[in-house]
């Protein structure tokens, strides 16, 4: 059981650092694309994190060595660990029973943290800006994520499911075609608010703020270099990766074999590959095209959007679903 | 070890089990890469768009808060106008506040 567990953390961890790269170097082709450009080679991220490997690895001279450096391996262990709580296609969740999605939305703040703690380590001017705006964002983004995943266990307890906060429970209650209308419009409201917080955890355009390279030179990064830099890419790749497949597995949980009449490995292998094009879908839509399609917010504008209209409309698709509840029961 | 709430659950030994294998990977990623640089050069100098850098230039704590204080504005002025120092405000908003979720945990 135990080595069973292993293996399959490992398969996940390491198929995710794969598809992370992969999801990236599909989004900078798409985007140039979209640009009338040409873009990099799918391959570019992969030759980006080999070339980064034989980089030196400078530390500034007024920097926290020790701090500096835990940051990166603090962002790539959360963004690793939190694939292994999610489910993935019609495979349960690695660590089913051990994690659920409370446990999840820590470990989504923490490479932010740790980036934010990067840059504050460094002790740069850029590098702390970054940090700071970092935590602006988290700020801002964390309460509207919070209504959402609230929103979406309570209608699934309500409905008699149990655990609630359980992944494997809630992507095993698909809520759209068990709620009535006031819930399929509280719904899409909610997955709405998810879509634009997933650029905002991912620190992409519009809200790539702590970063900012043209105005603050890369920010909380701008003095990582080297193996710590790709790790912090990495990371990246790993959230990218969990962030879609969170959204996957709250709104849209469904799968191919049952529709086919599949069973047994191919069943499996269907809905996995299914999964990989819905997490896609997910980061081309909220990512990609957003960030072609944008330029930079301010960090005051992030904040105002974040918690006014965005919450608002996560409290008000709360709502319907509570509205829903004392219609449908 | 698993620790439960009425709908939630984790288990911190196994998340702590997996946190250090993953941080293993990490330092063996770390040491596949380059580890040296040129300390005591410019390579190692604040990066401030080629400005020249003196010693220990960096943001100090006020100018970091006025950073939150502008970017967080609107809620802020918010708060410091609710700071009356009154207590009898204070416990107003307490009252208030209890009123507002036991209305909620009623209607719900």
């Amino acid at each position: 059981m135990i080595v069973q567990m292993i293996w399959q953390s490992a398969a996940v961890v390491l198929g995710g650092l794969l598809l992370g790269l992969v999801y990236k170097g599909l989004d900078r082709k798409l985007a140039a694309r979209m640009q009338g450009r040409i873009g990099p080679p799918l391959r570019q991220p992969f030759l980006d994190v080999r070339k980064l490997m034989v980089k030196e690895n400078v530390v500034p001279r007024d920097a926290v060595p020790w701090l500096f450096h835990a940051a990166p391996i603090l962002a790539l262990v959360a963004a690793a660990t939190v694939l292994l709580y999610l489910p993935l296609g019609g495979l349960a969740p690695v660590l089913t029973g051990r994690g659920d999605l409370i446990l999840v939305l820590y470990l989504l703040a923490v490479p932010a943290v740790a980036m934010a703690l990067g840059g504050f380590a460094a002790g740069t001017p850029f590098s702390a800006v970054g940090a700071q705006r970092e935590i602006v964002m988290m700020m801002s983004y964390e309460f509207p994520l919070a209504v959402v995943v609230v929103g979406i266990v309570w209608r699934t307890a309500t409905l008699g499911h149990s655990p609630a906060f359980s992944l494997a429970v809630v992507s095993g209650t698909p809520l759209w075609s068990l709620v009535g209308p006031l819930g399929v419009l509280g719904l899409a409201l909610l997955l709405l608010c998810l879509l634009v917080v997933t650029p905002a955890e991912l620190s992409k355009i519009p809200f790539d703020i702590p970063e900012a390279e043209t105005e603050i030179a890369g920010g909380l990064l701008v003095e990582y270099s080297g193996v710590n830099l790709a790790l912090f890419y990495l990371a990246d790749a790993l959230k990218t990766v969990a962030m879609g497949a969170l959204v996957v597995a709250l709104f849209i949980p469904y799968g191919l074999a049952g529709v086919f009449g599949l069973e047994g490995l191919v069943a499996g292998i269907v809905d996995v590959a299914f999964f990989l094009v819905k997490v896609f879908a997910v980061v081309f839509a909220s990512v990609t095209v957003v960030r072609v399609a944008m330029a930079r917010l301010k960090v005051d504008q992030v904040a105002r959007g974040f918690w006014i209209p965005i919450t608002t409309a996560a409290l008000a698709g709360l709502v319907l679903l509570i509205l829903d509840k004392a219609v449908v029961g | 070890m698993i620790l439960e709430t009425f709908e939630g659950f984790w288990s911190p030994l196994v998340w702590t089990a997996v946190a250090v294998a993953v941080t293993l990977l990490a330092l063996a990623l770390r040491s596949r890469g380059r580890r040296d640089h040129k300390k005591g050069t410019e390579q190692t100098a604040p990066f401030l768009s080629g400005e020249a850098a003196p010693d220990g230039v960096h943001v100090g704590g006020q100018h970091l808060y006025w950073g939150f204080v502008e970017a967080l504005r609107p809620y802020i002025e918010r708060l410091r106008a609710a700071h009356t120092g009154f207590v009898v405000d204070y416990v107003t908003w307490l009252v208030v506040a209890l009123a507002g979720i036991m209305l909620l945990v009623l209607l719900v």
